[in-house]
């Protein structure tokens, strides 16, 4: 009977410690998409034009647009005449996100591979190599071959007996390793793509240099080497921290953002990136821009966004010694995404806040010399040829504007929207 | 909301005031009557001039935590930390009346998802001698409303909730007007709110909970008459 009681009270206290009640959980629920692999490979490279619904990664040349569709592909368009930009093919890559342009060639990211497209002719693009496997070998469950997750936000409620997110991280390995290596989608809503030319976006996984493609997952930075013979990885994988977002290049640098840090790697053997200094700062999103002894680093953060935290800021760091990188000023900002720099201004896309303008010709202590409320602008880049034009993107198209009185204003010259 | 808080806040001041009252009344019982040189105020005297208060105006401090934090199983610790003071009065050797404001630090994990709440609460109790021996046994009990904290920016956003604690303890007498005390408590709080989580492969996790946050915690406490 003592024994019946003693248990009874110790059960009565182990009982009023848990805790009691329901969670209601939003998330993405991936669901496996399985394929021939070979047959998506085979896949004719050219196919008619279509409308853009979900738009990515966007380049700009000289008299081309190219403008991705989010793991379909990319439209090519004609704009040789500016004021009549014309869809004229759709270049058929099946998984991509994000590419990177360097003359007339598309290095670009598809499932398990990289492909190198010439698109010289815009009407007729060519698959000139392609480098399979490169972020992980072949998954198969059973017989099926995984080629992707589609993605659906699903809403539910658990009660304090479901052990939901362990269950998660223990029955779901393949979705978790798929995750980790796979590129993943950009913070931004849409961004210029990385290129070769002097105008570049700042927010890219892809790069290119000293004949080597750099692309970075969540955590890896994957390498392909750019032979005469085609496009072939090569084997050493760098592990660079969780987080990574996105990579630039400068000089013998690979500069590389995370949520957490700036990394900058010494390429000066391309094939083995060696860490030189890690800059950490405030957990954001954080696209980067080198230049000759300085970056600039963007800090953005939102409520409830993939970009979690209270840092909303522009970090100039001193990099003349990139083993010893050192914070010059921390200037307050709305929330910045992509930058770019145009003569001794430094360009900040705020997205809907507007565009800011440092004077930057004391490159350590920029000065906030215009903010341009009015325009959306998410990224931001020169105009290759014109040297007074400017493009934004925004949500719902690309934007190009003539920089008027050394940027005291700017001017719509024209807009494609989507 | 504002309604709790005004009666509360009255409360705590007419307990003040009647404290500063009670410093100049004379405590008439035949039995645990004692006069003292330095307190006018009732007490029960025991050996060598320990004694307990029994009548009057106090106020204490207390600090309490999570006997979960001690668990064996370490996958299972769950933190509380609360840090408390409060108002009383004495209505006599065995029963009195506290107001209080705390602070409240719990964590919590349902479904998975670790949720660490805070509170700032206020609070009104009672408490009852069971025993008035050298070494005094009591229960007590008390209900409070918990404020949340503001938002924070991207990630949290705790509700306020109700919250009862309810426990026995161990008055220790003294030769002074301090005295110490230990107790085991149970504590409740509903806690609501809305917590974001970014996993390391950068997937967003939304939650909304509607919880009732139990935990068996042990007291430290200090009252002073």
């Amino acid at each position: 009977m003592k024994n019946l009681l003693l248990g009874f009270i110790v059960m009565s206290i182990i009982s009023c410690t848990k805790d009691y009640g329901k969670v209601e959980v939003t998330y993405q629920e991936a669901t496996a998409i399985y394929g021939d692999i070979e047959a998506i490979r085979s896949q004719p490279l050219n196919e008619t034009i279509r409308e853009i619904t979900n738009p990515g990664k966007i380049y700009l040349g000289n008299d081309v647009i190219l403008i991705g569709e989010e793991q379909e592909g990319i439209h090519v368009i004609d704009n040789s005449d500016p004021i009549n930009p014309t869809s004229v093919n759709f270049i058929n890559i099946p998984g991509n996100k994000e590419f990177f342009v360097k003359d007339n060639k598309i290095y670009a990211e598809t499932y398990y591979d990289v492909v190198k497209i010439d698109f010289s002719d815009i009407h007729n693009a060519v698959l000139d190599s392609r480098a399979e496997y490169v972020f992980q070998d072949l998954w198969k469950n059973g017989e099926q071959t995984l080629i992707g997750f589609s993605y659906k936000e699903v809403t539910t409620t658990l009660d304090q007996k479901d052990d939901f997110y362990q269950q998660v991280l223990a029955e779901n390995e393949i979705y978790l390793d798929y995750a980790k290596n796979i590129i993943p989608k950009s913070a931004l809503p849409s961004s210029f793509a990385g290129s070769g030319s002097n105008v570049s976006g700042t927010a890219n996984r892809v790069t290119y240099t000293k004949e080597h493609v750099y692309i970075i997952g969540n955590n890896s930075m994957y390498i392909v080497a750019d032979h005469s013979q085609g496009l072939k990885k090569v084997d050493s994988k760098t592990n660079i921290g969780d987080g990574v977002e996105t990579i630039f290049p400068f000089e013998d640098n690979l500069y590389i953002g995370s949520r957490s840090a700036v990394n900058i790697f010494n390429i000066s053997d391309p094939k083995q990136p060696i860490e030189a200094y890690e800059f950490e700062h405030a957990t954001a999103c954080d696209p980067v821009l080198p230049a000759d002894g300085v970056a600039y680093v963007t800090l953005r953060t939102a409520d409830f966004s993939a970009c979690p935290g209270n840092t909303n800021s522009l970090l100039v760091l001193d990099t003349r010694d990139i083993y010893d990188v050192e914070q010059k000023k921390e200037i307050a900002m709305s929330s910045p995404f992509g930058m770019t720099i145009i003569g001794d201004d430094l360009y900040i896309g705020e997205g809907d806040n507007g565009l800011k303008i440092f004077d930057i010709s004391n490159k350590y202590e920029p000065e906030l010399k215009k903010s341009l409320d009015n325009i959306i602008a998410y990224d931001v880049i020169p105009h290759p040829t014109i040297s007074n034009l400017i493009l934004t993107t925004g949500l719902d198209g690309v934007s190009q504007y003539m920089i008027n009185d050394n940027g005291e204003s700017l001017t719509l010259q024209s807009s494609i929207s989507y | 909301m504002l309604r709790i808080t005004q009666v509360l806040l009255a409360f705590m001041v007419l307990l003040y005031a009647k404290g500063i009252y009670a410093q100049s009344y004379t405590f008439d019982d035949s039995t645990y009557d004692y006069d003292s040189s330095t307190y006018s105020f009732g007490v029960i005297d025991y050996d060598n001039y320990k004694y307990h208060d029994i009548y009057g105006y106090h106020y204490g401090f207390a600090m309490a935590i999570g006997l979960d934090d001690f668990s064996p199983d370490t996958t299972k610790h769950l933190a509380a930390v609360h840090l408390d003071t409060y108002l009383g009065w004495r209505f006599n050797k065995k029963f009195s009346l506290t107001s209080g404001l705390g602070f409240e630090f719990n964590e919590s994990r349902i479904s998975g998802f670790r949720f660490d709440t805070q509170f700032l609460t206020l609070h009104l109790g009672g408490r009852y001698n069971v025993f008035n021996t050298k070494y005094m046994p009591y229960i007590y009990g008390r209900l409070g409303y918990g404020f949340g904290p503001p938002q924070e920016e991207g990630l949290v956003d705790h509700e306020n909730g109700v919250n009862y604690q309810a426990g026995v303890g161990l008055t220790f007498p003294s030769h002074k007007s301090r005295k110490y005390f230990i107790a085991l408590s149970w504590h409740h709080q509903q806690a609501r709110g809305a917590e974001s989580f970014i996993d390391s492969l950068g997937n967003e996790i939304n939650t909304k909970y509607d919880i009732l946050i139990n935990r068996l915690v042990i007291k430290f406490g200090m009252e002073i008459n």
